[in-house]
């Protein structure tokens, strides 16, 4: 793999799709900045700073994911082969969309993060705490772009618009019903359904399974489910990242014999 | 050499078999003529030797090497595809370059595609307001970057009006003439790749029916061919082009000239129509022996296969 045209296609797709998102990507920084600055200076993270971190990881959630299913557009048109042509590789391409999706965006949410912290709260930033959301955040977003990017590398351009746009929503929904459901039910048969699912969600978005395993750490008062049971969230994190990782290079392996 | 080689190759998308055990070759040095009906199996022979598609059965061979597995043959082809795909929204000068960094070339290398192509003047505009013609240019200035050994030029002229057409076809005349390149050009329009090919694959429902130098085949099939000359002496011109054992029949129609000769002396016949300027006006070539030929192609295929 030529990492150099990897580069230049990454680049190549940054400037063309992803300057048009600049308005919003600016204003979603300056949202995690302000909301950031909070914690930085001592306040602790509540439910409506969570939240609005949440909404902010859910609309670049949809944001990688419809920057994504463009590809299965560049397939269907015939556009890729334009690039294929001029000795890009099926893998490079692939990389190259994915650099350009995923990683910028997420090299933006993390760097909002991490300069809001390093002026607030230098000494925190060194000790790691408050870049702890960070490292569910990133998996969690590779989550949505891995699973977008394989229905995109099919061709098939309105799942992966559909799944990519409704994931980042309904996950954390889901997530949040099962997870309270699992704490906050005694039937057996109840609970061994709402573990489950609190597992299988779980993996698909990290970043929310913290926060509400965080928030259920916190509370005070009893509770019917056995938060011990369920997976540790940097265990789910990992797993989650396994999974990604697993989903791209499948991804990678079936677009080599794809027809274009 | 030979360039390309198609070995009993079948391709099936689901239940629909666009190439059926199809074997042909092309050698190096050629202009070749992709010659067949729309759905005939031309895009996706194109797209076969460009290893955009994996063979159902049977192998590609692109220099020795089939192109869905080895992706580096392509580095040797420059590739203009059926329909514009173009991204509308980015300037001439910008997309070009894009590529050219794929390829590790220069601005100059880019300059350099643009001018032999005529957009010095558009280069800035965005694709997506140029014509058809002149969106044509800019996938055949992609294909050309990077000198390619190769090129494979799908429909070039599809959906271009008349004069379009001929430009494109001119262009192509002069890119062969200059550059020496080989050539893969489909087209269903099939007398304007008559000025322009020396070899021949024709296909018609996912079949090679014929393939092979023009001049072969125009002997196979006896295919002749016509020219019409306008000259300052009838008389004149008709004795000496008579005396040519190449030439079939001389006969004289109105003021000009009606001259069958063998097809394979083409060339030398235009050559000496050059020479005699003084007494030849002007001529045209009457027979499309292209068509001709297509046409006894096809009808040979399907008599065999009656």
């Amino acid at each position: 793999m030529d990492l150099r045209k990897v580069f230049e296609h990454t680049t190549y797709a940054v400037n063309r799709r992803l300057l048009a998102y600049t308005i919003t990507i600016i204003v979603m920084s300056i949202i995690t900045s302000l909301m950031l600055l909070f914690p930085g200076y001592g306040t602790p993270i509540d439910v409506w700073i969570s939240g609005q971190l949440t909404i902010v990881s859910i609309i670049f959630k949809i944001l990688i994911a419809l920057q994504i299913s463009r590809i299965a557009r560049e397939i269907t048109s015939g556009e890729i082969q334009l690039y294929l042509a001029h000795t890009l590789t099926r893998s490079e391409y692939v990389l190259s969309m994915l650099l350009a999706s995923w990683f910028t965006p997420t090299l933006i949410l993390v760097s909002s993060y991490i300069v809001t912290f390093t002026i607030a709260a230098p000494n925190l930033v060194i000790s790691g705490e408050l870049l702890k959301p960070l490292i569910h955040l990133v998996p969690d977003l590779l989550f949505i772009a891995s699973i977008t990017l394989f229905f995109a590398s099919r061709g098939r351009e309105g799942i992966a618009t559909t799944i990519g746009a409704a994931l980042p929503i309904l996950l954390p929904l889901s997530l949040s019903i099962a997870f309270s459901g699992y704490m906050n039910t005694s039937h057996p048969v109840y609970t061994q359904i709402f573990y489950v699912f609190t597992i299988v969600l779980g993996l698909m978005t990290p970043y929310t399974y913290n926060l509400l395993y965080v928030n259920y750490q916190n509370i005070s008062y009893p509770l019917q489910g056995n938060l011990s049971k369920l997976a540790n969230p940097t265990l789910n994190t990992l797993a989650s990242l396994a999974l990604s990782i697993a989903i791209i290079t499948l991804t990678f392996v079936l677009f080599k014999k794809k027809d274009l | 050499m030979t360039m390309v080689e198609f070995r009993e190759v079948s391709k099936k998308f689901g239940k629909v078999e666009a190439l059926k055990n199809i074997s042909f070759t092309i050698p190096e040095k050629t202009v070749t003529a992709f010659l067949g009906p729309n759905g005939a199996g031309k895009t996706t022979s194109m797209k076969l030797v460009m290893g955009f598609l994996k063979p159902t059965k049977g192998v590609v061979f692109v220099w020795g090497e089939e192109p869905w597995r080895s992706e580096g043959v392509r580095s040797r082809i420059g590739y203009l595809p059926e329909r514009p795909v173009y991204p509308m929204d980015i300037a001439v000068e910008n997309f070009l370059n894009h590529l050219a960094k794929l390829k590790r070339l220069s601005k100059i290398d880019v300059n350099r595609v643009i001018r032999l192509v005529g957009l010095e003047n558009l280069a800035d505009r965005k694709i997506g307001t140029l014509s058809r013609g002149y969106i044509q240019r800019v996938g055949i200035a992609q294909s050309l970057l990077g000198d390619p050994e190769l090129l494979i030029l799908d429909e070039p002229t599809a959906n271009l009006d008349p004069s379009a057409r001929r430009e494109i076809i001119e262009l192509l005349k002069t890119l062969h003439k200059e550059l020496k390149v080989s050539m893969i050009i489909s087209s269903h329009i099939i007398p304007e790749l008559q000025e322009i090919a020396n070899y021949a694959v024709i296909i018609n429902s996912g079949i090679a029916l014929e393939y092979g130098y023009l001049n072969d085949l125009w002997r196979k099939y006896e295919i002749e061919a016509i020219f019409i000359i306008k000259t300052v002496d009838v008389e004149a011109a008709a004795r000496i082009l008579i005396d040519k054992s190449y030439v079939h029949y001389v006969k004289k129609v109105s003021n000009s000239l009606e001259v069958s000769i063998d097809p394979e002396h083409y060339k030398s016949f235009e050559n000496l129509l050059t020479e005699l300027s003084g007494l030849i006006k002007s001529y045209t070539f009457k027979t499309a022996s292209l068509g001709d030929l297509y046409e006894k192609v096809v009808k040979s295929g399907s008599q065999e296969s009656v």
